[in-house]
């Protein structure tokens, strides 16, 4: 089955990468430019992963995290979260950690190792999704 | 009146035979391409999904041939004028896009269309020859913009090497054929511990996306030696 991913991101070229990236793995993306926007589609629908940057103007990456643990509890789901971010902070890996984000990857990336973080984190949820 | 030759049915028939034209010039220059080397090595570090930036180093004209032959997905050089003047550059240089560093597009447009046919045109980009360093370009020196260019439009170097046979062995100056020389990716990031060093080098809250020219420069000598190690 086709994996829903949500990129949200305000940087434009980012954004098109990635989707570009991630599409030829099959993958299928939504990408927004906003956490208000990103909230919107989580609030419509539920997602196998979710990339986001922390910081953006409006709500950012860590509100937005927030906002969605509190809607995967009322949906009794666990949308696994991937951080990225182009700026150096003792605070936002702290951050991550609390909102339980499987991983926090810095800006500019490792397209490789981005991609190698991303399957295996769906084949994770995929495993325990349906215990054998 | 008449209908002019020029209407649109003209025009398409025209448009379809200067694309058929290319294709097939494209194709011939592919196939020259191949006929001149004679192996390679680390061939797997030329990537088919990630747009890439190659850094070659000039051994001769006919290196220009070589890389389009092997990489298949259109590329982008990035060039300075004068090599359009020589030998049979200017047409290989036909088959192929080029930006040129100091005539069309210089300064920030040029970095601007570097970044578009990363981004937008998924193209791969390959500075030819590795004089970039001496472009004279405030962007280029020391490699500093295509550091800058690898960083913002996220995408890995290659380092890319031709080693020609008749070079040890002039009897075969007829037909020359030559090997070529991939080298491992290099991604100008944090995370990458050949970085490390330069990025956690500041201490506070900063972006790493905005290294000073210095860092920058630095960053492109160690990637200069990486090629350097290629080609030797």
């Amino acid at each position: 089955m086709e994996k829903h991913i949500l990129l949200v991101d305000d940087d434009p070229l980012v954004l098109k990468s990635l989707t570009r990236l991630l599409s030829t793995t099959r993958y299928q993306i939504e990408a927004v430019k906003n956490g208000r926007e990103a909230l919107e589609k989580c609030s419509l629908q539920t997602f196998d992963l979710a990339i986001c940057d922390i910081r953006m103007p409006g709500v950012d990456g860590i509100e937005f995290g927030k906002q969605l643990r509190e809607l995967d509890r009322t949906r009794n789901c666990m949308t696994p979260l991937i951080f990225i971010t182009g700026y150096a902070s003792e605070q936002a890996p702290i951050e991550a950690l609390r909102l339980k984000a499987v991983d926090y990857v810095l800006k500019p990336f490792d397209i490789d190792q981005l991609m190698s973080i991303v399957s295996k984190t769906l084949k994770q949820s995929e495993k325990t999704a349906t215990p054998s | 009146m008449g209908k002019s030759i020029f209407s649109d049915g003209f025009d398409l028939r025209w448009r379809l035979l200067r694309r058929v034209g290319y294709r097939a010039v494209r194709g011939l220059s592919y196939l020259l391409g191949r006929l001149f080397i004679r192996g390679s090595v680390g061939l797997e570090n030329l990537s088919t999904v990630v747009p890439t930036i190659y850094l070659c180093s000039y051994t001769r004209d006919l290196d220009f041939l070589i890389l389009p032959a092997l990489t298949r997905r259109e590329l982008v050089f990035l060039s300075p004028a004068r090599i359009a003047e020589k030998g049979l550059i200017p047409w290989i240089l036909k088959t192929n896009f080029v930006l040129f560093a100091d005539g069309e597009y210089p300064g920030y447009r040029f970095f601007r269309e570097a970044m578009r046919s990363l981004t937008e045109y998924n193209r791969s980009v390959a500075l030819y020859p590795d004089a970039a360093a001496s472009y004279g370009k405030a962007f280029m020196e020391k490699y500093a913009g295509i550091i800058k260019l690898a960083m913002k439009a996220n995408v890995p170097i290659v380092p890319v090497s031709m080693e020609w046979d008749d070079i040890d062995s002039p009897e075969k100056k007829v037909f020359p054929r030559g090997r070529l020389k991939v080298g491992e990716k290099v991604y100008i990031s944090p995370n990458n511990k050949e970085f490390k060093d330069i990025f956690f080098k500041r201490r506070g809250f900063r972006k790493f996306g905005s290294l000073p020219k210095d860092d920058l420069q630095e960053i492109g000598r160690r990637v200069a030696l990486r090629l350097r190690r290629v080609a030797v």
